[in-house]
């Protein structure tokens, strides 16, 4: 893997330093100080800290700058790791005795495919229980604190179109030390993190590393069916994803959905997910960028127009949400499909917000 | 000062998380919420502290459990750090908590010599990059800030503090 060229544009450096970052003997890598400097905060800032120091440490960038930082990253994200699973213990113990089997998806349930802990770090615990169970488990996560950040789903709505029963059905569970925690079987966690990556623009590269991890992974008897899923259009969205982690971080995708799909990636694809790798900051992302809520607009106009443009949705995010296809045709229906359902959504809340307005 | 042989320097153990990587020990202080990284001599003095052993026979067991050579300057340097970072208690034989001797780095690099400054025990602070909060959004229940610009809910909206 080389990279000395500094005509690169940051986004393909980043992709190009995190190429099989995440395997146990990753490639040797070949970078020069001012490359590495140029990625040094993106990585740092999008949580690829971590795996970069593994690229690094066993060639002479370990002691630049750029090396020392991205060593420092690595060490609060072992630190972290420690935290978080100290964390997740603690919520589940107390979710367990109110009798709420939850089940952990992303975060931790990713960071087994990886070498170490610290190469995958998280923020938040992704928690999905059973509707009936969601207000009990969100008192209970409210006496908990805000410092744990758990993200309480209620079933799969948002993260997939499966039922719960369906994915618990096919769940295993991980040891955490001493504690059972429930994780999704590699093929619905896998179609979980594609969806996850397409919903939020792909605009963290970690996230597309845990696609290759998990692809690269598989077990021989995987099923690609069951992954994939009887929905055409959503299925392929899983193979662009795959091709995706192919294409711009070297994944080994033979034998998947994702070899063939590699071919016929539409470019606008490709460039978007590495024009996000410019800004992969959670800061740069909706609804950080929002200025304020719509509808503190209707009282106040000023700035609704600049806050409007920031509203404009990505491609990939817009085609998602409209349940497009990945082909080669413009986006800018989907963009404008998407802003039209958005401002419908907006219409039928507004009475209620602005009742708590009132209030 | 109190006298080096009569002090028995004792490990925190509660409240503390800890993990190897490479040739450093990391730990994390569940009570203050700060995290030290120690580099491997520090490390080795730190698994010494049983609060049995004198501040004397740790530099003595080390040099004979891993050939590492530290005086009992450097042990107090390491020890010094370690109490800093509260992850170390001092103790006299009469069981009195007490203060250690404070060298600094430059006080003993000079009485070393450079070519042991390789060796010298560190205890470092942590610090957290930029930018690393990770999770997508906030989900409920999780505190925010309604008057802040962003709110960064899931839901969008933040109501007395947390997201809904």
């Amino acid at each position: 893997m080389s990279f000395s060229r500094p005509t690169k544009k940051p986004g393909s450096l980043l992709a190009a330093l995190l190429a099989g970052s995440w395997r146990r003997s990753p490639q040797e890598l070949h970078c020069s100080e001012t490359g590495l400097a140029e990625i040094t905060p993106l990585l740092v800032g999008s949580m690829s800290g971590a795996l970069a120091w593994r690229m690094v440490r066993n060639t002479v960038l370990k002691s630049s700058a750029s090396g020392l930082a991205l060593q420092e990253a690595y060490r609060y994200h072992a630190v972290r790791a420690l935290v978080r699973e100290h964390a997740i213990k603690r919520v589940l113990t107390v979710l367990y005795r109110q009798g709420i089997e939850p089940i952990l998806v992303k975060g931790w349930a990713v960071s087994g495919l990886y070498p170490e802990p610290a190469l995958r770090p998280y923020g938040d615990i992704d928690l999905v229980v059973r509707s009936h169970q969601y207000p009990i488990a969100v008192a209970a996560s409210k006496d908990l604190g805000g410092e744990y950040n758990i993200d309480l789903h209620s079933e799969f709505h948002d993260l997939d179109y499966h039922r719960f029963d369906d994915l618990y059905e096919r769940s295993t569970l991980a040891k955490l030390d001493d504690l059972n925690v429930r994780v999704l079987s590699l093929e619905d966690h896998l179609r979980v993190l594609c969806f996850h990556l397409l919903h939020h623009g792909a605009f963290r590269p970690l996230w597309l590393c845990d696609i290759a991890a998990a692809v690269e992974s598989r077990p021989t008897d995987f099923d690609w069916d069951r992954c994939l899923g009887k929905h055409k259009r959503r299925a392929d969205w899983v193979a662009c994803c795959i091709a995706l982690a192919h294409r711009l971080l070297a994944a080994r995708v033979d034998d998947t959905p994702g070899n063939d799909r590699a071919n016929t990636l539409p470019d606008w694809l490709v460039s978007n997910v590495l024009k996000q790798w410019e800004y992969p900051y959670n800061t740069s992302q909706v609804p950080a960028i929002h200025q304020a809520p719509m509808a503190k607009y209707l009282r106040n106009p000023n700035g609704v127009l600049a806050d409007l443009r920031r509203r404009w949705p990505n491609p990939i995010e817009a085609t998602v949400y409209v349940g497009g296809p990945f082909n080669e045709l413009p986006r800018f229906p989907f963009q404008i499909g998407e802003c039209v359902a958005r401002t419908a959504k907006f219409i039928a809340r507004l009475p209620k917000a602005l009742r708590e307005g009132d209030g | 000062m109190a006298n080096t042989r009569q002090l028995f320097p004792r490990a925190r153990k509660e409240g503390l998380l800890t993990c190897e990587v490479a040739d450093e020990l990391l730990v994390y202080d569940l009570d203050r919420h700060k995290a030290h990284c120690l580099n491997s001599t520090a490390a080795l003095v730190w698994k010494q502290c049983d609060g049995r052993t004198s501040v004397h026979e740790i530099a003595r067991a080390l040099y004979s459990a891993c050939a590492v050579t530290l005086d009992k300057d450097m042990v107090w340097f390491a020890l010094d750090q370690l109490e800093q970072a509260y992850l170390i208690l001092m103790h006299t034989k009469s069981g009195q908590p007490t203060y250690s001797a404070k060298l600094t780095r430059r006080e003993l690099i000079k009485r070393a010599g450079v070519a042991a400054a390789v060796g010298l025990p560190l205890v470092t602070s942590i610090t957290t990059p930029t930018a690393v909060e990770a999770a997508t959004c906030r989900g409920p229940g999780v505190a925010c800030s309604p008057n802040g610009p962003n709110s960064t809910c899931c839901s969008g909206t933040c109501v007395l503090g947390l997201c809904t």
